[in-house]
């Protein structure tokens, strides 16, 4: 609609980091990034910021829930595209963006598993994992065997065995967040020895997760016939 | 309070943004004043009243000529005028013929077998579902000009959580018809809680159980000091208190039928009376445990019959029964137990229905709150989003989300999802699709909106192509297709060939209700009305700048006999009288001379007033 001014306009919005765009004050804290403290204009969104800084958070795989939801509460309450409904134009346009990768952020922060996930890539993003994901043997077997004659005692001794498998592959996991996490506190970056095993307890993680899906499919299969 | 009075221009809103509860049986329309010195928490919504003088404005359209007729005047017509009277038409906005086919056997109206939108036939006259709604909803802007007594031209309106992209573009189409921007279309259950959570006390997590008169919705919210996370939303758009009607008029038909060898659902008349009795039954049980039924048939017999509440609660229980997989769904989806939930929220009148509150309290597992105004609350909450886009709520925020799955189709005719139900909008998702022929040119990109996994089984939204991709292996071209709802709701999509940089996209329109060019010709057509439009909007002006003096002047009669003579009192209270007969009329030159005269009979008492105010310095506020 209106090309060439807008998109001149875009362009030197993008000046100093970490200054306001319309104020050119200096942002303050995790609000200030999104939205200026002094005049209230939302911030264009630069490439590659940081999801946990977004939120005013150290990179850790443990992270508190409650505060997290605190934060998006507290930025959206001040980001929100329907703040600068009324008001339109470049701030409406910067704000749906932010507020779009606010809401991505959050919904990967919130879940243990898209949060360890992202951050294990942000450490290390060429790593492979120490050895091919394993789900244990005896497990993949009475799967197979599972298919092939499906009946109820059957499937509820899989289902305990799997539950069994998940809460070690879990335990596992847990230690390694403290271990990773302990090393990040102390600002020292991890080295690719954990990091690798960390990824491949993911990988083995999710698929326990999906084995845990089939489950539940071949569940509603066997009680429909 | 029901009505809205406007005390003083300086009040005047210039550019209101009003809520209207499109509803399925009733309509409302309300707003927030701009009252300056409220705190944001407490801008409360006020319910504006129809031109005929009610707060709820019956959905039915009837025709005289050509010119519609709404609100209840067109519902007295639902039985003299049936196969003229539209009512229900909610049901058929944004879907087609093969969509109603269950449908269309029930209704007293002709519905047209066709592609795309349905059509309805009234009288000689075809009307799309979009042209009746746009009706209604003009009807509702010349009542909300009525009270408040300016223009009215921006509007929130509210739809079912569960209505897809075709129906919800439907609902904008028909407001811009009625010549309404929509800033914004938002789910009737989140309207509601906005209206719940107004009350700061209430916070926590909740569920909406909203059962409408042709809709289920059911909502999970998080309340927290003034914002409302929706954590999950589902429903079904084809179940309501319509429902209920029906089982009790199709039991009724089927006795009918067997006692006179007809079946009165053949005859439309006949079936809208049926309809109509059968929905003052279910009014009727909900508040005492019998009602009567008599329907005088064609023969000239009289059929009767007496209905116990047990007697309708077994043709109800299967209907409401399937309000329970939603709800549980809903949260599943949130990720929570019902007892998690600290309220369950009643909204809609058929959750007037003693069954329906007990059907909602098995569902959830404890009593649900019937405090809230169930006929009220949707549009109450939709003038709360409305304070908010104008930015004066900065204390209120609605965090809302996709309720229905968004993708394309993949190989196969397998949907695959870019965006799933219950994602927080704005949202975007990019996903790399390939091509499944060598040397494939174009890919066409079906955008799916649905929880099935085959396409056929959800709703084609939209399509368009990407051309020019380099002839390849098959698996080997890279196309990144891109979704971006924005906070609208609005989707956009994109389509990029990574090798070459190549750029396809659009923004979804239905392909099933109405295109721009079919809007732009039926918004021709409506401007024939806008000379009318414009007339009655001058009367509202008038009589509201007439009413401010009136109460002025009345407020001063204490003071006036006080300070004047007699006679200047008796002046006064003629003048009162003249001007208060002027406004039961439309007569403008007429309500204009009787408020000029009340203007001049204050004449001195302002005089005296003002010289009071200045010598004994009191200071006393000029109205
Ligand atoms: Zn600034």
């Amino acid at each position: 609609m209106q090309k060439g001014p807008v998109a001149a306009d875009r362009a030197s919005q993008l000046n100093t980091p970490g200054t306001c765009v319309a104020c050119g004050l200096a942002a303050q804290g995790y609000v200030g990034v999104h939205v200026c403290h002094a005049c209230g204009v939302p911030q264009p969104l630069r490439p590659g910021e940081d999801l946990f800084a977004s939120f005013g958070l150290e990179q850790r795989f443990a992270i508190d829930s409650g505060l997290l939801e605190r934060r998006f509460y507290e930025i959206s309450r001040l980001l929100h595209p329907d703040r600068f409904a009324a008001i339109g134009g470049d701030a409406r346009r910067n704000s749906t963006e932010r507020m779009t990768f606010l809401n991505d952020g959050y919904r990967i922060l919130k879940n243990a598993e898209k949060r360890r996930e992202w951050l294990l890539n942000q450490l290390a993003p060429a790593a492979s994992p120490s050895s091919a994901p394993r789900p244990p043997q005896d497990l993949a077997s009475a799967w197979f065997d599972l298919q092939d004659d499906a009946n109820e005692a059957a499937l509820k001794d899989f289902e305990t065995r799997l539950q069994i498998t998940q809460n070690q592959a879990h335990e596992r996991i847990r230690t390694l967040e403290r271990e990773l996490d302990a090393l990040l506190e102390t600002g020292s970056k991890p080295g690719p020895e954990l990091l690798a095993k960390m990824k491949a307890e993911l990988l083995s993680g999710s698929y326990l997760s999906s084995l845990e899906r089939d489950v539940e499919r071949l569940k509603k299969r066997l009680f429909i016939t | 309070m029901l009505s809205l009075q406007i005390e003083s221009n300086a009040n005047r809103d210039a550019s209101p943004i009003i809520g209207i509860d499109l509803g399925t049986t009733n309509s409302l329309i309300a707003y927030v004043p701009p009252s300056a010195v409220a705190p944001d928490t407490e801008r409360h919504p006020v319910i504006l009243t129809s031109r005929e003088g009610d707060s709820l404005i019956p959905s039915v359209v009837t025709f005289e000529g050509d010119r519609p007729v709404v609100g209840h005047a067109a519902k007295r017509k639902k039985i003299s005028g049936a196969q003229d009277t539209v009512f229900s038409v909610k049901r058929l906005l944004g879907r087609g013929f093969d969509d109603l086919k269950g449908m269309a056997g029930t209704l007293p109206y002709r519905l047209l077998p066709g592609e795309g939108a349905v059509r309805i036939q009234v009288g000689q006259r075809i009307y799309t579902a979009v042209e009746i709604s746009a009706a209604i909803l003009r009807e509702l802007k010349l009542s909300a000009e009525a009270a408040l007594g300016v223009p009215v031209t921006r509007a929130v309106i509210t739809v079912p959580a569960y209505f897809n992209d075709s129906q919800r573009q439907a609902t904008r189409a028909a407001g811009r018809l009625a010549g309404l921007d929509v800033l914004r279309i938002i789910n009737e259950p989140t309207a509601a809680s906005l209206a719940y959570g107004l009350d700061r006390k209430r916070q926590g997590l909740i569920a909406v159980y909203d059962l409408g008169g042709g809709t289920f919705d059911v909502s999970i919210l998080k309340l927290q000091d003034g914002i409302f996370e929706v954590l999950a939303t589902n429903g079904d758009s084809m179940l309501g208190g319509d429902d209920l009607d029906l089982a009790i008029a199709q039991a009724a038909a089927s006795e009918i039928a067997e006692q006179t060898g007809k079946d009165p659902f053949d005859d439309p008349q006949m079936r809208a009376e049926l309809l109509l009795a059968s929905e003052n039954v279910k009014i009727a049980l909900s508040e005492s445990p019998e009602a009567r039924m008599s329907i005088s048939l064609s023969s000239g017999r009289i059929y009767q019959r007496k209905w116990s509440r047990d007697e309708f609660e077994k043709l109800a229980l299967p209907i409401l029964e399937r309000t329970r997989e939603p709800c549980l769904q809903a949260l599943a989806d949130a990720g929570l137990k019902d007892s998690d939930l600290s309220d369950v929220v009643l909204v809609g009148g058929p959750t007037r229905l003693p069954l329906v509150q007990r059907t909602a309290r098995e569902i959830f597992g404890r009593e649900p709150n019937t405090s809230v105004h169930p006929d009220q609350v949707v549009a109450a909450g939709a003038a709360i989003q409305a304070d908010i886009l104008a930015g004066r709520n900065k204390d209120f925020l609605l965090l809302d989300v996709v309720p229905l799955s968004l993708g394309i189709e993949t190989y196969g005719g397998l949907m695959s999802t870019l965006i799933p139900r219950n994602t927080r909008i704005p949202a975007v998702a990019r996903e790399t699709f390939t091509t499944f022929v060598d040397n494939q040119t174009g890919v066409d990109i079906h955008v799916l909106q649905g929880e099935r996994e085959k396409v056929a089984d959800n709703r084609s939204l939209a399509r368009f192509k990407l051309k020019g991709i380099e002839r390849m292996p098959a698996g080997m071209p890279r196309i990144e297709v891109s979704f971006l709802i924005d906070a609208d709701g609005i989707l956009q999509v994109a389509a990029r060939d990574e090798r070459t940089g190549n750029e396809q996209s659009i923004e979804v329109r239905p392909s099933y209700g109405l295109t721009d060019t079919e809007v732009e010709k039926m918004l021709l057509a409506s401007l024939e009305n806008v000379e009318a439009d414009a007339e009655f909007r001058r009367v509202a002006e008038v009589k509201n700048d007439a009413k401010a003096v009136l109460i002025a002047a009345e407020k001063r009669i204490p003071e006036a006999i006080r300070l004047l003579s007699k006679d200047e009192v008796a002046t006064i209270q003629v003048s009162i009288a003249n001007l208060k007969e002027a406004l039961e009329t439309n007569d403008v030159p007429l309500i204009q001379e009787a408020s000029r005269n009340l203007n001049a009979s204050t004449v001195h008492l302002a005089e005296l007033l003002m010289k009071g105010v200045l010598s004994s310095s009191v200071d006393e506020k000029q109205s």
